[in-house]
């Protein structure tokens, strides 16, 4: 691109100017989009298995707890890394974060209730919820396998409903990678290559 | 007949920064410095001039400890943009008659 100057251009350039600025802007990844999911799905993953040993070994249940402590202490990793990383905010980014922090309480919530008043299948509606708002990050961004990933953990998340043992963390390890890791790597790789 | 074009639109830099704030919600001074290729000096220049006409909104703030310059089109802004392009229709279309 030409560095533009404090001069005067005619209509025609003025024209050509306004379609090229917002060809260039408009829905363009920030760099490194993929960072908070990858976090999110690296230590997802290890939380999964980390607690699957734990309740092997132990048996006891309130090892289960410890998921509670992946969005506190996450959250405010995730949102310095996105603050930093973002150089312009379109309306797409507005919505794929306003999912992802209504998605996050929506879980929270559920799992909260699940512990405190009645026993529900929070692992089936975690796991549905989280490949939900990956398809449709995914969509928003006009990114396909990123929407395939995430309605491909859809499609397995009712698989949570016939695991009993802790062997259903290994599917929620497995869902963490299809929902997280790989549209995460997808994402970083297109906004490299876009920019 | 011609419609008056708006004489801060003339201007190439001015013209870019308007171009591509009204296709983002806001961005940052770096970015804005990056698309245009403007310098730091001009680029400062222009913006002061877009915001005193009331057509962009600033906000200083921090990106970790580092300060950030955010820049957000109005829509009055929005408005005089809108009213240069229908400006502009008529000019070409005089033109290619």
């Amino acid at each position: 691109m030409n560095n533009m100057e404090d001069r005067k251009i005619n209509e025609k350039e003025s024209l050509e100017l306004i379609a090229q600025m917002i060809r260039n802007t408009r829905n363009k990844l920030a760099v490194g989009s993929g960072r908070p999911f990858l976090l999110f799905g690296y230590v997802g993953v290890a939380f999964a298995l980390v607690i699957w040993l734990l309740l092997r070994a132990t048996d006891a249940w309130q090892w289960n707890l410890l998921w509670f402590a992946l969005p506190l202490l996450f959250w405010p990793v995730v949102i310095r890394i996105y603050r930093n990383m973002m150089n312009k905010t379109t309306y797409v980014d507005r919505i794929i974060k306003y999912i992802w922090i209504l998605t996050g309480f929506t879980i929270i919530i559920a799992c909260g209730f699940t512990l405190i008043f009645v026993r529900m299948e929070s692992l089936f509606f975690s796991a549905l919820l989280l490949g939900m708002s990956t398809a449709l990050t995914g969509l928003a961004v006009r990114i396909p396998p990123v929407a395939i990933a995430g309605i491909a953990g859809m499609v397995i998340s009712p698989a949570a409903l016939w695991l009993q043992d802790e062997n259903r963390l290994l599917l929620l390890a497995a869902l963490f990678v299809l929902v997280f890791v790989v549209p995460g790597h997808i994402l970083n790789y297109k906004s490299k290559t876009a920019n | 007949m011609f419609k008056e074009l708006n004489p801060l639109f003339h201007s190439e830099l001015r013209l870019g920064i308007m171009s591509l704030l009204l296709s983002v919600e806001d961005a940052d001074f770096v970015y804005i410095r990056e698309q245009t290729g403007a310098t730091a000096g001009n680029l400062s220049v222009q913006i002061d001039k877009l915001s005193k006409a009331g057509y962009i909104e600033i906000e200083k703030t921090y990106k970790g400890k580092v300060p950030c310059t955010l820049c957000k089109i109005t829509p009055e802004g929005v408005k005089a943009f809108e009213q240069y392009v229908d400006a502009l229709k008529s000019y070409i279309h005089f033109k290619d008659e």
